[in-house]
């Protein structure tokens, strides 16, 4: 009785410390999410795509303009956005330059677009603060609802995925069921 | 929640474009560019996705972003 007893025991303790480890890798380390919705295609797909996202990046240390990060959304602490980061404190950026675009736009609305007000509207982001925003402008709530995202909000940086929709292998995105880098999309204009 | 932040004033903006501008004549500037979607949904789980750019200098650490109409030829030309 009594060894069966210790033997629970022992199980219990070891379950405990497997819970805690995956707790402290999970919120320190690394962190293998789902994502949904609209707002990061064509990167991340709208279901059953899952991203890598390491944590020595939390609270945007060392997080660059053009990084693809995971955050807390500022109206909703519930839940998380992936979304990129496309204004780094100090910098002047147009709040949504895509509202002066016609490219997504039918012809009867062309009229009512006002390219200059726009082409225009600057702001300069906080310090502490990042401007993120999805990289489907057309279908994201980012910075240009919420505003400035703060840095502490920022819980990882991704940096790879899979897409569950595709194939195990010889995928259309990637082996290994869509398995891709997520990079930075910062780059030089030549 | 991000403190209030005021959408710029012209004349801010053309201090700043200035500051850029004399950066740039000391070659301390670099043209970079960040490449985004808008996606429509065409089907169930179908999305047709154009690509639009968007354009900063990158002067001494801070970016200014550049983007224009002709950026994206908006004009459809």
């Amino acid at each position: 009785m009594n060894s069966t007893i210790q033997a629970w025991l022992k199980t219990g303790s070891y379950a405990v410390r497997a819970v805690c480890f995956v707790h402290i890798i999970h919120t320190y380390v690394y962190e293998f999410t789902e994502t949904r919705g609209e707002s990061m295609l064509p990167t991340l797909a709208a279901s059953n795509d899952y991203v890598h996202a390491f944590k020595k990046y939390k609270d945007g240390k060392n997080c660059k303009m053009g990084d693809c990060i995971v955050a807390v959304k500022p109206s909703d602490p519930d839940h998380r956005v992936c979304k990129r980061i496309t204004g780094m404190p100090g910098d002047v950026i147009l709040v949504d330059p895509s509202m002066g675009t016609q490219l997504d736009r039918l012809p009867s609305d062309v009229d009512e677009i006002d390219e200059d007000e726009n082409f225009n509207t600057y702001i300069k982001v906080p310090k502490g603060h990042v401007w993120v925003t999805g990289d489907n402008l057309s279908h994201s709530l980012d910075s240009r609802t919420y505003n400035s995202l703060p840095m502490g909000l920022i819980r990882g940086k991704i940096v790879a995925a899979n897409d569950f929709n595709q194939p195990f292998w010889s995928g259309s995105k990637g082996n290994f069921w869509g398995f891709r880098k997520i990079g930075n999309s910062f780059v030089n204009e030549d | 929640m991000a403190p209030p932040t005021p959408i710029l004033t012209s004349e801010q903006v053309s201090r700043e474009r200035e500051r850029v501008q004399i950066l740039k004549e000391k070659n301390k500037c670099e043209l970079k560019s960040l490449t985004q979607h808008l996606c429509h949904a065409e089907a169930p789980g179908e999305y047709i996705c154009v690509p639009f750019k968007r354009v900063f200098e990158k002067c001494l650490g801070h970016a200014l972003e550049v983007t224009d109409a002709d950026t994206n030829d908006i004009q459809g030309s």
